[in-house]
Parts: C-alpha cells; structure tokens; sequence
C-alpha cells in the first residue's frame, strides 16, 4: 500500500516536471518565433519619412491633383483648401522632427500606448490618402463631380490623419516634460510653446471637422465656405517656423529669460480656455479682445499688456 | 544546523558593525585624501617626468606634456593635438583644489579616490615610458619614424587623460558632497570661495565633455576643443557675483548636467570618429547600420556646438574676469 502511494507521488512530480517543461520549451519557442514589436522610436521615425512633406511619390501626386483642380471648371474654389492642407502637413511634419529628436532619449515609456495610437492612425490614413491621389492620378478624363468626391474623401481621411498627430502630440508633449530629466530644452518656454501647438491642432481639427460635415454630399460654391480654416493654418505655420524650427527660444531659454513666457504660461495656467478661444479667432481678427474674469493680481492694464504678448506670440511675432 | 545559524549571526553582526561604523563617522579623514593626491601630484613633477611647467595656447601649467610636437614634411614642428591641454587643464584643477581636503577631519569612504588615483598612477607609468622612448630619437630622425615614437606617446596621453578627469571628477565630488566646499552657493550669501569652486567644478564637467568626446568618441583623431574654453583658463572667476547672474548660473550648470546625461548616450550610441573616417560626414550612409545615429549626431552636435559654445560666451562675460 506505502510503495502504491509512493509510486503514485513520484508519478505526479513527473506530470508536473513535464508540465513545467513544456511551459518552458513554449515559452522559449514564443521569445524565439514571434516577431517582434517595434519600438515606438523606429515606429515614429517612420512617420515622418511617409507624409507629402518628405515623400516625393506622395508629393508629386499631390500636386498633380493640385493642378487638376486648378484647370477644372466648377472646383477651382478647393485651390486654397488644397494649399491650406499642404502648409498644415507639413508644419505637422517639422512638429513630429522637432519632437523624434528627442523622443529616444525619453527614460518614461507610459505615454507609448497614446504615442502608438497616434502614430498607427497617421500611418494608416496617410496610406488611404495617397491611395486616393494614386487612383485620381490614373483617372485622366475625371470631370468634376468625380473630383469633387475625390477631394470629400480625402478631406475626410486628412481629418483622421490629423487627428492622429492630434493624439500623438499630446503623448509626445507629456512624454518629453516628464521623461527628459531637468534639461535645458524644457523650461518655461517648451512648455508654452508645445502647449500652444496642442491647442492650434485642437482648433483646426474642429474646423476641418465642420468642413467635413458640411460637405458630406458633395459641395457647390455657392455653399462652400473655407471660412477661418486658411488663416489658421497659416498663423500655425507662422507659429511652427519661429519656435518649432526655429528652436532658439526653447534652447537659450536660460540665457535669455525673457519673462514673457513666466507671463505667458501665467496666461496659459489661468485663462486655459481663452487660448483655444484666442487661437480660435485671433488670427483673422487681431484687435479682438478677450473678456475674462480677473482672478489674479494682475491689473487690467498688466492683464490687456498679458493679452496684447499673447496675440504677438500665437501669431509666430517676437516676444 | 547550529553552526549554520551561529555564522548567519556572526554575519549579520559583521555587517551591522561595518553599517554602524560608517554611519558613526567611520572611514579616512581629509588628511588622507591630500596625502594621495599630494603624493601623485609630486611624483608627476619629478625630473624624468613627461611633464613640465610651459604655457601653451593660452594654459598655463605645471604639467604640461613635453616634446608632444609632430613633424610635417618642411622638417618644422607642430603641436600634436589636444591630449596635453586636455590633461592640464584636468591636472590643473587637482593641483589647485585637492588642498581643501587636507583640514577635513571627518572620516568617509575615500574607495572611488583610492581607485581612480591608482588608474590614474597606472596611466602615468605608461605615459611615462613612451615619453622616455620619444627621447631616443634625435630632431634629425626620419619623419615617419619620428612620428611612430610621437603616435605612441600621443596614444598613451589619450587613455592617461581619461584617468585624469575620472580622479579630478572624484576630488570634486568629495569636495562638493563630503567637505561641502560650495554648499552656500544657493543660499542668500554665498561664498567666494563656494562661488568660485562651485563654478569651476562645473567648468571641470565640461572639460570632461570635451575629453569624452575628442579622446574616447572621436579616438583623438578628428574634432578639436573650442579655444574659447583655452582663453577661459587664464581668466578667474569673479567671485562677486550678483544673486541673479548666480541663480541664473546655478539653473544654467543643473539643466546642463540633464542634457549631459543626453549627450553621453549620444556618445555611447555614436562613434563620431566612425561617423567622419569610414562614413565620411554621411550620415546617410551610418544610418543604414543604425537608424537612429542621425538623433544622436543631432544631440551631440547640438551640446558641443551649441550649448558650450553659448556657455563660454556666458562664462566670459558673466562668471570670469
């Protein structure tokens, strides 16, 4: 009966060895044959080789459509949609460079999940965006309806497409406060100015989102209305090139001191909702006044002073 | 099983002895800490020593490396590199602060100093020996094999160097952590004397830079120090400085530090002298053995060819006199 039960033990640690090695040999096979994941930072690096503002293929269709829309009768009036479009990617583009410059040496990888979404939604809706243009270029006889519909679709793709930078901006700016380390690139000054960039894509995404939805079947010029949508991408862009690419206020932040930005982020920090207002109207209106409630210390002639930096700075003007 | 449990005891009453000895205010005082620099110091004056006291692209130094001169074709000679700048600047600084530890009374772990000045007297007696080689030939000896003796002697100063920084950044640390010699920078008065080692520790960060870059990265075959921070080294540092242009020194120095941590990465990711010799300034071409290189080339050219520049600048017209 003891050498039954005996032989009944050994035989259950043999089981459980033999589980534990198969376990093992699946594990070993996983780490072997699964293809592996990129990292974030290859997976960013590729977006910013893919888009119309470094990929000469993608470019050139582009144009070609630009140029189809110009000489077709009856959708001219997309012309300063298209060139608007263009400018914005590619300010997008030097936000995404500015940013791959740094990302590698992020040590914080909890923003990766938010980083990825955004960069696979850039990476798929840039792929429908030149399928769309690949298709229109062999299309020569196409007339102006068939244009019209191609240029809804691709409207309503580069919206998505912007989106995605939306998502991946947002990821990026909090991975590159908070996982840097005390650098001399964030300061004050990074801080205003990403922030700035976060609440510009806001804007114009809900402005190409309202073009979208009114233009769902196709769109006459009588009905048609680019409305605010050129001027803000063009403030964006004014904006991107003097402190985006042009990256002297975020890198002699601590030489130069200037105390606007102490002022500006001030301005950020207490009246968050008037710089989306302000970035929503400021830059086809640059008298416009903002009414807000003072909060502060700061007298009206301190707070219209406050104001009066702020419009200069979110029009790309010195500080 | 009594024996077993009876030498865990035993081990544990050692290593709770050794904890309490140290948190005691066990460990070497400062005398000792002098008397090893001291000693090095003095070894690396003797007569047969590849050192001497020689001014040279404005440093002045008492270890300045001797017969460190190339020929070129037209029979003249040129300095060969950077090797004996960098090392005097790194030696300077010891000479001038390794004293502060002599009257620090209270004991503390010296293992890092002890270490490095060992790798530090290693190097020397390397150093010293090609120095004693290059004296065998005469002025009149062959280009080729004149510059043989020369590129052995320059190798041996390019790792000596390294040792150098590694022991003056141990005596810094020391000082700022353990002596606390600039521990009133941040306060409402510091110092001059915080003010003044604070700034030069800071400065000695960057000649580290600047010796983990030309020496490791780019082997002392390419690139070249910025002669701003030669000029800096005869100036000395006003030691009246405002609150703000301190502050504003101390914000500077602390982000500084960060974005070193950068570059180091950078560096370790990025052989320059590779990027320049086998590439050949394409860094197409390094990217299609790493795609990330050109991140790192952006990194490195940006602290080096910005950051310190924009720092000299500062330190010229703000911190030196």
């Amino acid at each position: 009966m003891a050498e039954k039960k005996k032989g009944g033990k050994g035989k259950k640690i043999a089981i459980i060895m033999l589980a534990l090695l198969v376990v093992a040999v699946t594990v070993v096979l996983l780490v072997v044959f699964l293809p592996k994941n990129k990292s974030t930072a290859d997976n960013f690096k590729e977006i910013t080789s893919i888009t119309i503002a470094d990929n000469e293929e993608s470019k050139a269709d582009y144009v070609l459509f630009e140029e189809k829309i110009a000489k077709t009768s009856g959708v001219q009036y997309y012309s300063d949609e298209l060139s608007a479009i263009k400018s914005l990617t590619n300010s997008l583009d030097s936000v995404a460079d500015f940013y791959n410059d740094y990302y590698l040496f992020a040590q914080d990888n909890s923003f990766n999940g938010q980083i990825n979404d955004g960069i696979n939604q850039i990476k798929n809706s840039q792929k429908k965006l030149n399928d769309i243009l690949a298709a229109a270029k062999l299309d020569v006889e196409a007339g102006m309806s068939i244009i019209q519909s191609t240029w809804i679709d691709y409207r309503a793709t580069a919206a998505t497409f912007v989106k995605g930078y939306q998502k991946l901006f947002e990821g990026m700016n909090k991975a590159y406060h908070s996982s840097l380390g005390n650098v001399l690139v964030t300061n004050d000054a990074s801080r205003v100015i990403l922030n700035t960039v976060d609440a510009y894509v806001a804007v114009i995404i809900s402005d190409i989102d309202k073009l979208v939805s009114s233009n769902l079947s196709g769109s006459k010029e009588s009905t048609y209305s680019l409305g605010d949508l050129g001027a803000k991408i063009e403030g964006f862009s004014h904006f991107v090139a003097s402190y985006i690419k042009d990256q002297t206020h975020i890198q002699n932040f601590y030489y130069t001191m200037p105390e606007c930005y102490g002022q500006l982020a001030k301005f950020e920090q207490t009246f968050g909702e008037n710089l989306t207002k302000l970035l929503d109207t400021i830059s086809y209106n640059p008298e416009l006044e903002i009414s807000y409630s003072n909060n502060l210390t700061l007298t009206n002639a301190q707070a219209a002073a406050l104001l009066s930096n702020m419009k200069a700075f979110v029009l790309g003007g010195e500080v | 099983m009594k024996k077993i449990l009876t030498s865990i005891l035993m081990a544990i009453i050692v290593v709770f002895g050794c904890v309490m000895f140290t948190a005691c205010g066990g460990g070497e005082p400062g005398k000792v800490v002098y008397e090893a620099y001291h000693a090095q110091l003095e070894e690396m004056k003797k007569e047969d020593s590849p050192f001497g006291a020689a001014t040279r692209n404005n440093i002045t130094s008492n270890f300045m490396m001797k017969n460190f001169m190339i020929k070129t074709a037209s029979e003249t000679k040129l300095d060969y590199g950077d090797q004996d700048e960098l090392i005097a600047l790194g030696l300077n600084f010891i000479e001038k602060y390794y004293p502060l530890a002599k009257d620090f009374e209270k004991g503390s772990d010296i293992a890092h100093i002890k270490s490095s000045l060992e790798k530090m007297s290693e190097g020397y007696e390397i150093l010293k020996e090609e120095y004693s080689n290059t004296k065998k030939i005469s002025d009149s000896e062959d280009m080729t094999i004149y510059n043989g003796f020369i590129a052995r002697y320059a190798e041996a100063a390019r790792h000596f160097s390294s040792t150098v920084y590694d022991c003056a950044a141990a005596l810094a640390r020391y000082l700022s952590n353990t002596v606390k010699v600039d521990e009133s920078i941040e306060s409402e008065a510091p110092t001059a004397a915080a003010i003044e080692f604070y700034v030069e520790r800071n400065i000695l960060k960057v000649y580290h830079d600047y010796n983990e870059f030309l020496m490791n990265n780019c082997k002392a075959s390419v690139g070249s120090m910025n002669s701003g921070w030669y000029s800096l080294s005869g100036k000395s540092v006003k030691t009246n400085l405002s609150k703000e242009a301190t502050a504003q020194a101390v914000a500077y120095f602390t982000a500084l530090d960060g974005e070193r941590i950068l570059t180091r990465e950078a560096l370790e990711n990025f052989s320059y002298y590779d990027y320049q010799i086998i590439y050949n300034g394409d860094v197409k071409a390094y990217e299609k053995i790493d795609s990330h290189v050109g991140i790192y080339l952006k990194q490195i050219e940006k602290y080096f060819n910005q950051y310190l520049i924009t720092l000299n600048a500062f330190c010229q017209t703000t911190l030196y006199q």
